[in-house]
């Protein structure tokens, strides 16, 4: 398994003689001197120096290579894969092909001439088995507040409508225990017969003052 | 008994008790020559190599009592010398690497001074002395290493292994790689 020394020894032996045979280089005259002048003089150089030096190089050079791999594992790596916000709250996982299929089941009961195409497309999302399942009560779990939302079912309907129109807009917010986002404003329907209503008394005021006026011209 | 008298290893033990500045004059006597002989066939550049071991020799008298008994004293202060001329081997590449107009066969091999080869050496030995020379400064260092404590300062394998902190078996190995290198680059030296 070893190697013996027989062995290393003897298969360069003529290099082992050269190299034996150069020549001894020795330390200059006053080496002696000057060492002995520096220690006097505790002229020690790098010597002392080098250990905070050390120290420095020790600690930074490690922690900056391993920042700079996070970096470009983030940069490089991290964008291929879906990032995760830890701060925003997780959103209920919803059957979202399932709340579309309701929706057109109940367009279905309501136009009859559809329901074919509908009950094809339930069937389509029942077979689908990478559709999240939903629980027992086969309700799922959105997050929206209850008392500034509407029900997309209803809205669809028209039943919206009928509600007071003091809320302007509808929130869909992230979570229970989150604050309100107001965002996704649902843009509510302009009521015509009020409009109609406002046009009329706008008309008739109209037509009075041109009345006013044609009278005032008649008397000059 | 006269201090003369004592070995290294008593002497540095006479340093360390007494801190007695006579036994540390008298291990650098002892070691001077050495250290620099194994230190100019590392480096290859004798003003580098004086100031390597002046450092070995301060390290040495600041640092005394980091010396234990059990080791040699021989091989404690060669693994000394040793890291400070590998130290300088890679600040030496640093510096290569950075300098932008780089010679690096006219700086890194400098051939002995003429002033330490003794003047009754033959011409052509000197010339064969000179080719050693650069072809040892070809070999990678960890090879380098072994080979000169083993061929030029003749220390015995546990001893490069106590200095160079490696087994037994991987320094013969170093040694035998080391030689095959030299002599494949010696070889084409003179094919040369």
């Amino acid at each position: 398994m070893g190697i013996s020394n027989y062995d290393i020894e003897s298969k360069n032996s003529k290099l082992v003689e050269e190299l034996k045979s150069l020549p001894k280089v020795k330390a200059p005259e006053n080496f002696e001197l000057n060492l002995m002048t520096r220690i006097q003089n505790q002229n020690f150089g790098e010597i002392k120096e080098e250990k905070q030096r050390f120290s420095y190089f020790k600690f930074l050079a490690p922690s900056a290579v391993v920042v700079t791999a996070f970096i470009v594992f983030f940069i490089f790596f991290y964008p291929s894969q879906q990032r995760i916000n830890n701060f925003q709250p997780q959103a209920v996982v919803s059957d979202s092909q399932g709340s579309v299929a309701s929706v057109k089941m109940e367009l279905a009961q309501n136009n009859p001439g559809i329901k074919e195409s509908v009950t094809h497309d339930r069937k389509i999302v029942d077979n689908n088995s990478s559709v999240p399942q939903q629980g027992n009560s086969g309700i799922a779990k959105y997050p929206i507040n209850k008392s500034r939302s509407v029900s997309l079912d209803d809205y669809i309907s028209g039943e919206s409508e009928r509600s007071s129109n003091v809320q302007q807009g509808n929130v869909v917010n992230g979570g229970e225990d989150v604050p309100n986002f107001d965002g996704f404003f649902v843009r509510q329907k302009s009521d015509k017969e009020t409009i109609e209503k406002y046009r009329s008394v706008i008309d008739s005021l109209k037509k009075a003052e041109m009345r006013a006026d044609s009278i005032k011209k008649a008397q000059k | 008994m006269s201090l003369a008298e004592l070995t290294d290893e008593e002497l540095i033990k006479e340093f360390q008790i007494n801190n007695t500045l006579d036994a540390y004059e008298l291990l650098v006597k002892r070691y001077k020559d050495p250290l620099m002989n194994f230190v100019f066939r590392f480096v290859g550049d004798r003003d580098v190599c004086t100031d390597i071991v002046q450092d070995t020799m301060i390290k040495f008298y600041l640092h005394k009592d980091s010396y234990r008994e059990f080791a040699k004293f021989s091989t404690w202060i060669y693994t000394i010398a040793g890291n400070l001329a590998k130290n300088e081997l890679k600040r030496r590449r640093r510096r290569t690497i950075f300098s932008i107009d780089n010679n690096d066969d006219e700086r890194s091999i400098q051939i002995e001074d003429k002033a330490f080869i003794l003047p009754d050496r033959a011409a052509d030995s000197e010339i064969k002395n000179e080719i050693i020379q650069k072809a040892l400064m070809k070999v990678r260092p960890v090879y380098r290493e072994v080979v000169i404590l083993r061929d030029i300062q003749d220390l015995s394998y546990e001893e490069i292994a106590e200095i160079t902190g490696l087994s037994l078996g991987t320094v013969k190995s170093r040694i035998n790689r080391g030689r095959t290198h030299l002599q494949k680059l010696l070889r084409k030296i003179y094919n040369e």
